[in-house]
């Protein structure tokens, strides 16, 4: 396997370890601000104390580094890379070169965030949103060549993925095989070319804004510094005009992998999968109308509050249509249990929850009580956490199988799927209470304000749970690690599923299929009158008379 | 690809170009403030329509082409249109209530 | 089976060509995204009409004719591609690349003319967004430079076929350089 390879396989499996590797990073500073807040001032076992600032800069690296480099490779790049061409019957992505050079910027942002840890003063803590004044003068974060380093690293993030994005919405425009129109494409290809549309389009003003922000730092100049004429509102415009259609591009694709799931393991076709889209489309037009919601309390022009916040509840209809979608297609179907579904079928619960509270956060009036407290914080972990981990998850015990050649193994990954799911659950919904009890965000002593002390014991459990959420993915380390090694050899098709990736060897070779397929139909006939087994390749031709009837 | 009967003149177009580089500092020069600035921007979306349309042949490829400009123009029009209050404007109202 | 990637379409559309809209929607986004800044900061600030009364008109305006000469260049270095005339090619493009060129080592004059009378980036918000802009506006026409030279380097040698192509592409990415220039000019010095 050439470390150059421009096999979008490879690339895929190459994203997905950078990506594995930050989540151990982004969990270690999860345990560390975990314990600070529970047991503040004392000694963090395995590191020392924390000091405020370095508590700071905690809060602000998790929240980098599970964003940009854990959810963005593992959920767009890894699946998108490794899904798209074989699922429209590809040889490999239109720009293979290109894609190629995608994965080592990545790489090289990857380093170069590394390398912030280790500069003098420190990495980023400005918050993972970096807010100027406070991230545009060295003196007020006493960190220099940190906050340098993170805007670099995120610039050379966003190189990377617009190089990425170009790939995946090319190639889904024109490599499509014969007879597979844009509505017989799988729905994880349409999250995935909508997700990349979203962030071709709104990543642009922040790199503008990114720009913007360094020359302050470095040049002297003073876009955000009000002593100079400068307006520091306007980073958090530019920055949440991007912020917010990116949470949707770590979202769809989450969605779409539980979508590709529930059909499989229903042995039912997906309900509604034409209004599935359109809601995809119009919830991707919406996110680029609601991002001041981030700001209700920004001091803002107030009459924007109104605008915004209708926008905000409008956007929870075509996501609420696609959760009835999810349980429709459960309905009444030939339903087993299997991890992949398991963790899909977590993904919708928990997502539920996350949905609803977001509409309390997106109504003004309620956001000016619970902005930048923990309900927050719970929200977003319920939101993010389903669409990236449990659904990741769901997504890598679904196709290990494709990407490996083996089969994973099913004890360790139902235990995984119980622990996780419980134990999250366990860290989230507490924090919803605490939240409303009103503690505050990115404080690093709870136990400093009056008010808070009494919810000490929460903070408590909470950090008992997420200790254990974490040691439950150890099961999932071992099993991925071990199954690529020594697992049962895996068929072409395990799960007996439609999708044209199934249809080629586990793993696929180097060009994919052996003759390019040609698509007869949906991703999602199973059960079909048509053909006695309950399920029917989109790429299987049918006998003369049954072609006749369809 | 364009054949022959499909090309624009190449030169006639730059021609344009240079001209209504001049109408806009003539415009500068000559019209009042407000009916200068709105010229000038006109002139410039004039220009930037020439180029995409002759140089960048969008006049002779699929229309959905046509899309990938406009729909991220549409974008920064939003952003212009949201930034108005908070930075033009300064959240106050135009006149203040008599 | 041909299956490089400039030979399969599904649209009809060549697929570099998709590639590059795609490239250049998200640019119009970032240019637009500072602009989209520029305009309303500036109009929320009185309009900076004496901070800008100090910039180098003629200079700019030479450097309008330049960049805007160079997008017919540009233009006749593809239509050479299609009438298959490899002299034609290889002089067009050799004449973008100066005017590019040219039109850098203006903005040098132009800069270290302001840099001499104190007008640095740190001099104020109207300085801060006139370097930002035509800054950034310069290190694409830099990278331009950058993929024709490539580009006339292989034609030179012969090595450009069957990709040919790639003078068009180029091609749309530098008239997109020149809109981008054809807005901050008036923006910056008409106004």
């Amino acid at each position: 396997m050439k470390i150059f390879s421009t096999d979008h396989k490879v690339i895929a499996k190459q994203y997905l370890s950078a990506g594995l590797f930050w989540a151990v990073v982004g969990g270690l500073t999860a345990y560390m601000i975990r314990w600070q807040l529970a047991y503040p001032e004392t000694e963090v076992p395995g590191w020392g104390f924390i000091a405020p600032d370095f508590y700071n800069m905690l809060v602000t690296m998790h929240g980098t580094i599970m964003v940009f480099f854990v959810a963005m490779p593992i959920m767009l790049a890894a699946f998108g890379n490794f899904l798209i061409p074989l699922m429209i019957g590809a040889q490999d992505m239109a720009f293979p070169r290109l894609n190629m050079l995608s994965f080592w910027i990545f790489f090289l942002a990857s380093v170069v965030l590394l390398l912030s840890f280790f500069v003098p003063g420190g990495a980023a803590s400005a918050g993972w949103t970096g807010y100027p004044p406070l991230s545009a003068k060295v003196e007020y974060t006493g960190v220099n060549w940190g906050l340098n380093l993170w805007i670099l690293a995120l610039a050379l993030e966003f190189v990377s993925f617009l190089m990425g994005g170009i790939n995946f919405l090319t190639t889904t425009i024109n490599l499509r095989a014969p007879g597979m129109t844009f509505f017989r494409l799988p729905l994880i290809i349409w999250m995935e070319f909508t997700a990349a549309i979203l962030f071709m389009l709104s990543v642009g003003p922040l790199i503008a804004g990114a720009v913007m922000l360094l020359m302050d730092r470095v040049l002297g100049t003073s876009f955000y510094l009000p002593e100079r004429g400068g307006e520091p509102l306007l980073w958090q415009h530019l920055f949440w005009f991007f912020g917010h259609p990116e949470v949707y591009v770590i979202l769809l694709p989450g969605l779409g992998i539980v979508l590709e799931i529930m059909p499989v393991f229903s042995r039912k076709p997906i309900f509604g999968y034409r209004p599935i889209i359109y809601s995809t489309i119009a919830a991707g037009m919406l996110s680029f109308i609601v991002w001041a919601h981030h700001q209700f309390l920004s001091g803002m022009d107030p009459r924007l509050a109104m605008p915004f916040s209708i926008t905000t509840i409008i956007i929870s209809v075509p996501f609420a249509l696609i959760v009835f979608a999810m349980i429709a297609t459960l309905w009444r179907g030939s339903i087993s249990f299997p991890t992949p579904m398991l963790f899909a079928i977590g993904t919708l619960s928990i997502f539920i929850i996350g949905g609803l509270t977001g509409i309390f956060n997106g109504s003004a009036p309620v956001d000016i009580y619970i902005h930048d407290t923990y309900f927050v914080v719970a929200h977003f972990h319920f939101t993010l956490f389903s669409a990236t981990f449990f659904a990741g998850f769901a997504g890598l015990y679904f196709w290990f199988p494709k990407m490996f050649g083996r089969m994973m193994n099913e004890t360790l990954g139902k235990t995984h799927f119980w622990l996780t799911f419980i134990f999250f659950n366990a860290v989230f919904i507490p924090m919803h209470f605490v939240g409303l009890g009103g503690m505050m965000r990115r404080i690093a002593n709870p136990m400093q304000y009056e008010f808070l002390q009494p919810l000490q014991p929460i903070n408590i459990f909470i950090t008992i749970a997420s200790i254990l959420l974490l040691i439950s993915q150890i099961p999932f380390v071992i099993n991925f690690l071990w199954s690529m090694i020594r697992g049962r050899a895996a068929e072409r098709n395990p799960w007996q599923a439609n999708t044209l990736e199934w249809r080629t060897q586990s793993p696929p070779p180097h060009s994919n299929f052996e003759t390019i397929p040609v698509v007869y139909r949906s991703p999602y006939e199973y059960s079909s009158p048509e053909v006695s087994e309950d399920w029917l390749p989109q790429d299987q031709p049918l006998a003369p008379s049954a072609a006749a009837r369809q | 690809m364009t054949s022959d009967a499909h090309r624009p003149n190449y030169f006639v177009i730059w021609l344009w170009l240079i001209g209504l580089v001049f109408l806009s500092i003539s415009a500068s020069f000559f019209l009042p403030k407000g009916a200068a600035i709105l010229l000038i921007f006109l002139v410039a979306l004039i220009k930037a329509v020439l180029v995409l349309l002759n140089y960048m042949h969008l006049k002779f490829e699929r229309p959905i082409l046509y899309g990938l400009v406009i729909v991220p123009l549409l974008i920064v029009a939003i952003l212009i249109f949201a930034l108005f209050p908070d930075f033009v404007t300064h959240g106050q109202l135009p006149h203040p209530a008599p | 089976m041909d299956t490089r990637a400039e030979t399969l379409t599904a649209t009809g559309i060549p697929t570099g060509k998709i590639g590059v809209w795609w490239f250049l929607a998200s640019e119009i986004t970032v240019f637009g995204g500072l602009i989209a800044c520029y305009i309303v900061v500036r109009l929320g600030s009185g309009g900076w009409a004496e901070a800008s009364s100090h910039l180098n008109f003629s200079l700019a305006l030479l450097n309008t004719f330049v960049l805007l000469s160079s997008s017919l260049t540009m233009v006749l270095a593809f239509a050479a591609v299609e009438d298959r005339k490899p002299k034609k090619l290889h002089i067009n493009l050799l004449l973008t690349l100066l005017l590019g060129l040219t039109f850098l080592v203006i903005k040098g004059f132009e800069y270290a003319g302001e840099i001499a009378q104190g007008f640095t980036p740190g001099a104020g918000i109207f300085w801060s967004f006139y370097y930002g802009m035509t800054g950034l506006h310069a290190l694409h026409v830099l990278a331009g430079i950058v993929v024709n030279l490539i580009l006339l380097i292989a034609a030179l040698r012969d090595t450009l076929r069957p990709n040919e192509h790639r003078v068009e592409l180029a091609g749309l990415y530098w008239h997109f350089v020149d809109i981008v220039w054809i807005f901050l000019f008036p923006l910056l010095y008409l106004t």
